[in-house]
């Protein structure tokens, strides 16, 4: 299942395998509806825009190409300490995702697509709807009268093996991620990492495979100490083997990977060839503009450039927090969740002229749909 | 903001922050033909997002948030600036 409206994914990012490796183009309709905003990114930034949105009584959805909301906050350090988050003497970076998504998420009932990579927009007309903002995304087409880009430092994809087509391989016996332990049974695995997720797969395969190798470019292992020793006592037990210091050379196989050749990481020393049933990268993430660079926006020193209602100059398309640059922008959780209140304001005055710029003060008009009517009683 | 490598990593070049990087804001990879030649590893400061993975694996405890950089490794900051100048 789509883990949609889920809060968060398990630690090992699992992906849904009926979509298939990331990248891949579903060209049906996301959901089949059109609504008020699209909501590009489920970091700090795109959880509050869910919630203004949610306060202007807009309909919104999220897409967010992680596998868990947070953005940064989960998927680079959830367990530090943040000092500088209004009303907070210090968070944790997954308990402030985790406010954020209650008071948003949590009270609006918005609609989040995990594992979805925005890649291209277009506008088009709707019968019903008039000109509408089309996002085609690894998981289908969303449609809605806005969008707000409040996409970070652009979407995290898995590291690719250096000097290894992945594309060739991706499928046939190449996965960064791990859909579904039980597709390894009885099968040769190699993992190809040092951090813990790679050393959490090596010892969650340990009984399920018939082979896991381990490899890491040193001799010593990032991960958790805790899952470090499991990787000893399996090592000791014959479950699993490692084969460090070494680095993957070449993938040999015809339709899909009989055996990958490892190198010592080092020069000098001979190579090894394997007989490998499936190989599975686990060198963490990256991030990259990528495709939202090429969406007819300023692009400056990797930021997309908005003016002062967060306008990005493409009609109906806002953009908010790290994403964003304009004179004299800083970048903070702090600033990135007020611009998303400005982002999410202008939006709804370019989708619904006759509406205040200016939100209503929560402590008069309540909280639409929990403490005041959920449909606007006026223009909203 | 940024952080910045020391002069701890000389002699070292772990290249473990290069692995956990999000951005490659570490330079030069052990794949990149400078790596020999240089003596140790530096930040570009107009990739890094402060998201502090480099510095909680480095084994050489080399790399500081810019403004926790220690005093007498102060030039640090400029070495690093410059290598992308």
């Amino acid at each position: 299942m789509r883990e949609t409206g889920t809060f968060g994914a398990d630690d090992h990012g699992t992906i849904d395998p009926g979509t298939g490796e990331p990248g891949a183009v579903n060209l049906g309709a996301g959901d089949g509806e059109v609504r008020d905003i699209t909501i590009i990114g489920a970091g700090p930034t795109g959880l509050s825009a869910a919630f203004w949105a949610g306060m202007r009584r807009a309909s919104c959805r999220i897409v967010d190409s992680l596998p868990a909301i947070g953005g940064q906050l989960t998927a680079l350090y959830p367990d530090k300490w943040i000092y500088d988050v209004p009303g907070y003497r210090r968070i944790k970076a997954r308990e402030l995702v985790e406010r954020l998504a209650e008071q948003s998420l949590g009270q609006f009932a918005t609609p989040v697509h995990l594992s979805t990579t925005a890649l291209a927009v277009s506008r088009r007309s709707h019968p019903a709807n008039g000109q509408v903002v089309a996002v085609e995304t690894s998981s289908g087409i969303f449609l809605s009268r806005a969008v707000i880009v409040a996409a970070g430092h652009g979407a995290f994809t898995p590291r690719p093996l250096p000097g290894i087509d992945a594309e060739k391989w991706t499928g046939r016996g190449l996965t960064f991620f791990v859909p579904d332990k039980a597709r390894f049974a009885g099968r040769r695995v190699m993992i190809v990492g040092g951090g813990d997720s790679a050393c959490d797969w090596a010892v969650e395969l340990k009984d399920i495979a018939r082979d896991v190798v381990l490899v890491h470019r040193r001799e010593q292992f990032r991960a958790h100490q805790h899952t470090v020793d499991q990787i000893g006592a399996a090592v000791a037990e014959g479950k699993v083997r490692l084969a460090v210091p070494r680095v993957v050379k070449a993938i040999d196989g015809e339709r899909t990977i009989t055996g990958v050749t490892l190198a010592p990481a080092s020069k000098g020393g001979a190579p090894s060839r394997h007989d490998v049933d499936d190989l599975i990268v686990q060198l963490g993430f990256v991030t990259a503009l990528g495709p939202l660079a090429c969406w007819g926006f300023r692009v400056e020193d990797g930021s997309i450039a908005v003016d002062e209602r967060m306008w990005t100059g493409v009609p109906d398309i806002f953009a908010c927090g790290d994403v964003a640059t304009r004179p004299g922008k800083i970048k903070l959780i702090a600033t990135g969740l007020g611009e998303a209140a400005s982002a999410v304001a202008h939006a709804m005055a370019a989708i619904r002229p006759q509406s205040e710029l200016q939100p209503e003060h929560s402590t008069t008009a309540g909280l639409p749909g929990v403490t005041a009517p959920a449909t606007a009683t006026s223009p909203a | 903001m940024t952080y910045v490598i020391t002069s701890l990593c000389i002699g070292s070049k772990d290249t473990s922050c290069v692995e956990v990087c999000p951005v490659d804001a570490i330079h030069p990879a052990p794949e990149d033909e400078r790596f020999d030649d240089m003596e140790q590893l530096f930040i570009d400061p107009g990739l890094c997002i402060n998201c502090d993975a480099c510095r909680t694996v480095c084994p050489n405890e080399a790399i500081y948030a810019r403004a926790a950089v220690p005093p007498e490794e102060a030039s640090s900051i400029q070495r690093n600036a410059a290598f992308y100048a």
